[in-house]
């Protein structure tokens, strides 16, 4: 219970930190053993540039946990604080069958592909499991951030009717 | 009828307020399931395709090492320095917190960053001085534009790859438009603090003082110099040269400069990373949304409908930068250059304009996107460093809109101004 509490707290956080370090640590390598050890590196690049693509898309489900991804909300800025929610959960929706459909394409594509990566031999699958795994993680995220906007709906919607009665008793 | 259903699903999610990577995938998820020219698998393989780019890691690397620099003392410093020089001339703060932000807009590619580590020390010390609480916002809100102009750039990173042009020679074309800019800003605030009466310093000039805060920003001054002089002078990769620059930056923040802690590295590069994975997703999604555009020929039928109502290539300029100025509203910057470079790049070549060139346009106009509501980012940030509220902060930067519009003229009309230095 305990390791769940804390994987749902910082997996993704750790995962891109270290991601993040370990892509700065390898580039920085290439140019170092390049210019100071004259001695170019075959395989920095290729490594840097599969673990930049985990990145990308551990860091989706990231902006799902911290609402940073990039949107336009203009549209639901005209509504009241319920019109509002209701959008939202419009969007969480739509946003969870992408992250559903791709996952399981994606996995299609990781079950069938044969290639190797050219410096490496890495077999593609891996990298190609990187949207796949971060699509899974999403999906995940969304499925708690709806239960917390219906969450929300029912909180305003008790507030409402209590609102509501509240009227009627005063009338009567 | 595929590219109907495709732009008309991308607008409908983008307005349910999906997040824009997430609209593009949408939309061709539907484009997928009603042309058979297109596959969800093909898809889901560009999501890996279109980002297994060593040049695009330059964006993650530029962002984390601005990121560092933000945090790591550095904006005072810039500013002690340039305060030094115009501190005591009419304005002279307002002046100084402007080429601070040129200074940092050549250490960071990042617009509201640029106004996040500027702001932060710059507003409340310009408020201090006697300024008007939204004059000083708008002046670093609108300064913060320059942080995509003045090289290096996350935006020229991206129009680069896209439109198969040189990041370097990108990096270099930005050179002079973003100086042009500060000075039409500076201006502005002498002219401005003149009429309000904002006196500078009065101190006279002192050689000793001058001395003491180069010497105080020297690890700072020389981030541009290492950067642009390593890519330009063929030592580094643009990507290689970002790197070299987080190394740089967290050695001198931490060991020189001594103002940030190993502890906080925590939460700046988890930061750092959330908000390049924010534009990189982008990147992801839309390479399938790009595929169909060309594969129904979207960008030529365009490119002749905008022939077709002027063969003047100002006048088409013209009609693209309103049309930019117009996304800028809504989009950010980075995602408008993922999403139109592909349209709008053939057009002008079309047209006969140097790509280079062409791009230094793209990204002043949607630069202007910034400061211009609803979605204008650097608005957000500077409203909340102030605390002003939203309406009396765009009030405040309408002036400066303006002269970014001169500026962008400018650009526009003399070609020779970003391409002199290539």
């Amino acid at each position: 219970m305990k390791l769940i509490k804390w994987l749902d707290e910082y997996l993704e956080e750790y995962v891109l930190i270290l991601l993040s370090i370990l892509t700065v640590v390898i580039v920085f390598t290439q140019v170092f053993m390049r210019y100071v050890l004259g001695d170019s590196l075959t395989w920095s690049e290729e490594v840097a540039r599969y673990l930049f693509i985990w990145m990308i898309y551990i860091g989706v489900s990231y902006g799902v946990k911290k609402g940073k991804h990039l949107g336009v909300d203009a549209f639901p800025m005209m509504f009241e604080k319920k019109g509002k929610l209701i959008i939202d959960m419009i969007a969480t929706i739509a946003f969870f069958i992408f992250a559903v459909v791709i996952s399981y394409f994606g996995l299609d594509i990781v079950l069938r592909v044969t290639r190797e990566s050219a410096a490496l031999e890495i077999p593609m699958g891996w990298v190609y499991a990187a949207p796949v795994v971060g699509m899974v993680l999403t999906a995940i995220r969304l499925v708690q951030k709806f239960i917390w906007q219906v969450k929300e709906l029912k909180t305003m919607n008790r507030a409402n009717s209590e609102e509501q009665s509240d009227i009627k008793e005063g009338i009567a | 009828m595929t590219s109907f259903i495709l732009f008309g699903s991308f607008f409908l999610f983008m307005i349910l307020s999906i997040p824009i990577a997430i609209s593009l995938g949408l939309a061709g998820l539907i484009a997928a399931l009603y042309s058979p020219n297109i596959s969800i698998t093909f898809l889901a393989q560009g999501l890996v395709t279109s980002t297994d780019n060593f040049a695009l890691m330059a964006i993650p690397f530029f962002v984390l090492a601005g990121e560092i620099m933000g945090k790591g003392g550095i904006s005072n410093r810039l500013f002690n320095l340039a305060n030094v020089f115009v501190g005591r001339f009419t304005g002279g703060f307002a002046i100084a917190a402007v080429i601070t932000c040129m200074f940092f807009s050549a250490i960071s590619g990042s617009g509201p960053a640029t106004v996040a580590a500027v702001g932060g020390i710059m507003i409340p010390a310009m408020v201090a001085q006697g300024y008007d609480r939204k004059f000083a916002t708008a002046v670093i809100v609108t300064a913060g534009s320059m942080g995509i102009i003045i090289p290096p750039s996350i935006p020229m990173v991206l129009y680069g790859i896209s439109g198969n042009q040189s990041i370097g020679d990108l990096f270099m074309g930005g050179i002079i438009p973003g100086i042009l800019i500060g000075i039409f800003l500076i201006s502005w605030c002498y002219f401005y603090s003149k009429k309000k009466g904002y006196s500078g310093s009065g101190e006279s000039f002192s050689f000793k003082r001058m001395l003491h805060v180069l010497n105080q920003a020297k690890w700072s001054l020389l981030v541009p110099i290492i950067i642009l002089g390593g890519i330009y002078g063929g030592i580094f990769t643009p990507t290689e040269a970002a790197v070299f620059g987080v190394v740089y930056a967290a050695f001198v923040s931490l060991f020189l400069h001594k103002e940030v802690k190993i502890t906080q590295f925590r939460r700046i590069i988890a930061d750092a990373a959330m908000s390049s994975v924010a534009i990189l997703i982008i990147i992801g999604t839309a390479n399938a949304f790009g595929t169909i555009l060309t594969m129904e020929k979207i960008p030529q039928a365009i490119a002749e409908a905008f022939l077709s109502l002027s063969q003047n290539s100002i006048v088409i300029i013209l009609l693209i930068i309103i049309m930019l100025l117009m996304i800028g509203c809504f989009i950010d910057t980075s995602a408008a250059v993922i999403i139109f470079t592909p349209i709008l790049f053939p057009v002008a070549i079309q047209l006969g304009l140097d790509p280079i060139h062409f791009g230094i346009i793209m990204i002043v106009t949607l630069s202007i996107g910034f400061i211009t509501p609803p979605l204008g980012v650097n608005l957000f940030v500077g409203a909340g460093i102030s605390g002003l509220s939203m309406p009396t902060l765009v009030r405040g930067v309408v002036p400066f809109f303006f002269i970014m519009l001169v500026g962008l003229t400018v650009i526009a009309i003399i070609p020779q101004l970003t391409l002199l230095l290539l």
